[in-house]
């Protein structure tokens, strides 16, 4: 790359990569994972899988969301979506960032976490081009606009 | 150099005014030689909008900077990069959410990438105005640092036409002329999108101009949007001006200091050791009272390199941050370079133990060299910096006897001798003419 010219003509793209892993004390839960309303995966979550959407526009706006659903709860055995990662772009957000994600579920517990306990849905939205986005989340200082 | 080792966006948003009036595109751009003034009559504070220097005349940089083709005054950063210190550039680029480390991506995805590409269709124009400002106040100061310059201290100016160095002192300040303070004023608190305010002397605490442009931005009711940055010499007090900071957004505040040992008095001249600790206890409380970021600002030169650990020491201690502007390079005989070979192996190896010695979570490189989460990283990383410095530089030895000249004119004039404050460097100084 010599000049902004030819940084515009190339088109890089992001990456997600979530690896969820089951706890089926109580049966296995169901998961649905989309990311830009494109399905990573929909069914029911028996074994650890990794999951990863390739070739999102850098600039557009991203949602990706976790749906857990039809858990039956019980006070002795447990069914919930354990997220062992979760990345864009080789960035981690597990353990460190989960507070950058809403958790909506039946249980109104709104603490950040990475542990799908309640049936509900885990998402995080970025409204803008994500590197703009990660620079104000996490604390990278100005950003002139 | 590839495009994404060069470009900077600092031409879009960013311009200084130098003390004496005239205006320039960078804050780290480098004087192409030593008796290069920085006085321009054409960009001018006296003669031209700071508005119409930006938008205009400094066109042609931007179109440069998009051609993949700097100004050669951009040198300064990229030999501070090559030597693992973080450069003007990286910061700037920060500012509009650009890393080096990850170029394409991050610059594809800054808020400025529209304005970039509205100068690539226009010659380098730009509808914005500037948001960081570097004002050069003055020489006016009390202090006559070693390295120094008449157009930077007015009491080296002083002493320098005493002692037949110079046949007249610097014109006068542009801030103290009153219609160009207050021309420049009019246009800074015209500007809707000013994010911050650098100032720097001469001493700015004892520079009027200081105050006068505080109280005018507080005046205009912009004060709250807005972080000043400001460096002081450690030598004065004021109250008045620590009360006009406070009603600003953020403060950066910036304390001079080359050593916590008596060399700082012989490189800071008239420095008093134990005044400079006690204001600098002093500033430290204060901003930690007010969340002031703060910075210890070094000018590392030969004569003081080898005592660099005792600020590195204060930093860490208080959790502070250490930065210099950039490798001095002016006066050449001042550069650490000049050392001979076995003194520098002699320091590189004790800033090395140093650094063994202070372990840190070893991330990505500190680009927000004020995030005070990162403080002592950042120590660590500027002390790693001085040790690629004195492992890579070109020796430059051949300059020693240049810097016993000056030295001796120096003390000739001041009564004092480096050999009291640096015995360690008693023989080589005496091989070159001391």
């Amino acid at each position: 790359m010599n000049r902004f010219s030819d940084l515009l003509v190339s088109k890089p793209c992001i990456t997600v990569d979530i690896t969820v892993r089951p706890i089926t004390h109580n049966g296995a839960p169901d998961l649905l994972v989309e990311v830009n309303q494109r399905v990573l995966f929909s069914g029911v979550l028996d074994q650890p899988a990794t999951l990863t959407a390739t070739e999102l526009d850098l600039p557009e706006p991203l949602l990706i969301k976790l749906t857990m659903s039809n858990k039956n709860y019980s006070a002795d055995l447990e069914t919930a979506v354990v997220i062992e990662s979760f990345k864009i772009d080789d960035f981690e957000f597990v353990p460190d960032h989960t507070h950058l994600f809403e958790y909506d579920n039946d249980h109104s517990n709104t603490q950040p976490t990475s542990y799908l306990g309640f049936n509900g849905v885990w998402s995080l939205s970025i409204p803008e081009p994500f590197y703009r986005w990660l620079h104000r989340a996490t604390g990278q200082g100005w950003l002139i606009d | 150099m590839s495009f994404e080792n060069t470009f900077c966006p600092s031409p879009w948003f960013h311009m200084r005014i130098n003390n004496s009036g005239s205006y320039e595109y960078c804050r780290w751009q480098a004087k192409s030689g030593s008796t290069e003034t920085r006085i321009n009559f054409d960009h001018n504070i006296r003669s031209q909008s700071p508005l119409q220097y930006f938008r205009q005349v400094m066109s042609p940089i931007r179109e440069a900077m998009l051609q993949g083709t700097p100004p050669s005054a951009c040198s300064d950063c990229y030999v501070m990069e090559q030597h693992h210190k973080t450069s003007g550039r990286q910061r700037q680029l920060l500012k509009v959410g650009v890393q080096t480390s990850n170029f394409a991506k991050t610059m594809l995805s800054s808020p400025m990438l529209p304005d970039f590409k509205h100068s690539e269709n226009s010659q380098g124009s730009t509808e914005r105005t500037v948001s960081d400002w570097q004002i050069d106040l003055g020489n006016f100061c009390n202090s006559a640092c070693v390295f120094c310059n008449p157009e930077s201290s007015s009491r080296i100016a002083t002493e320098f036409k005493r002692m037949g160095l110079i046949d007249q002192v610097p014109a006068a300040n542009w801030c103290e002329d009153p219609e160009s303070l207050a021309r420049f004023v009019s246009d800074l608190t015209q500007c809707q999108s000013i994010r911050y305010l650098h100032f720097i002397g001469g001493e700015t605490l004892i520079t009027p101009g200081f105050v006068k442009i505080l109280e005018a931005v507080i005046a205009a009711g912009l004060a709250q949007d807005i972080t000043v940055g400001f460096t002081t010499n450690l030598t004065v007090w004021d109250d008045h001006v620590i009360d006009l900071l406070t009603q600003f957004h953020q403060v950066n505040l910036g304390m001079s200091v080359e050593a916590l040992d008596p060399v700082n008095d012989y490189v800071r001249w008239p420095g008093v050791l134990s005044t400079t600790r006690e204001l600098l206890d002093r500033w430290v409380a204060v901003a930690q009272a007010h969340n002031w970021m703060t910075q210890l600002r070094i000018t590392p030169t030969c004569l003081t390199i080898h005592r660099l650990t005792t600020v590195y020491d204060y930093a860490w201690q208080h959790n502070l941050a250490v930065e210099s502007c950039n490798f001095l390079t002016d006066p050449e005989f001042l550069r650490i370079s000049v050392l001979p070979q076995s003194q520098r192996d002699i320091i590189r190896d004790q800033l090395q133990t140093w650094i063994d010695h202070h372990p840190v979570h070893s991330g990505s490189q500190v680009i927000n060299t004020r995030d005070p989460h990162r403080a002592r990283e950042q120590i660590v990383q500027d002390a790693a910096s001085y040790v690629h410095l004195l492992t890579h530089v070109e020796d430059e030895s051949h300059r020693l006897p240049d810097l016993v000249n000056y030295l001796k004119r120096l003390e000739a004039s001041r009564g004092n001798s480096v050999l009291d404050y640096v015995p360690e460097y008693e023989s080589f100084l005496r091989s070159a003419g001391l």
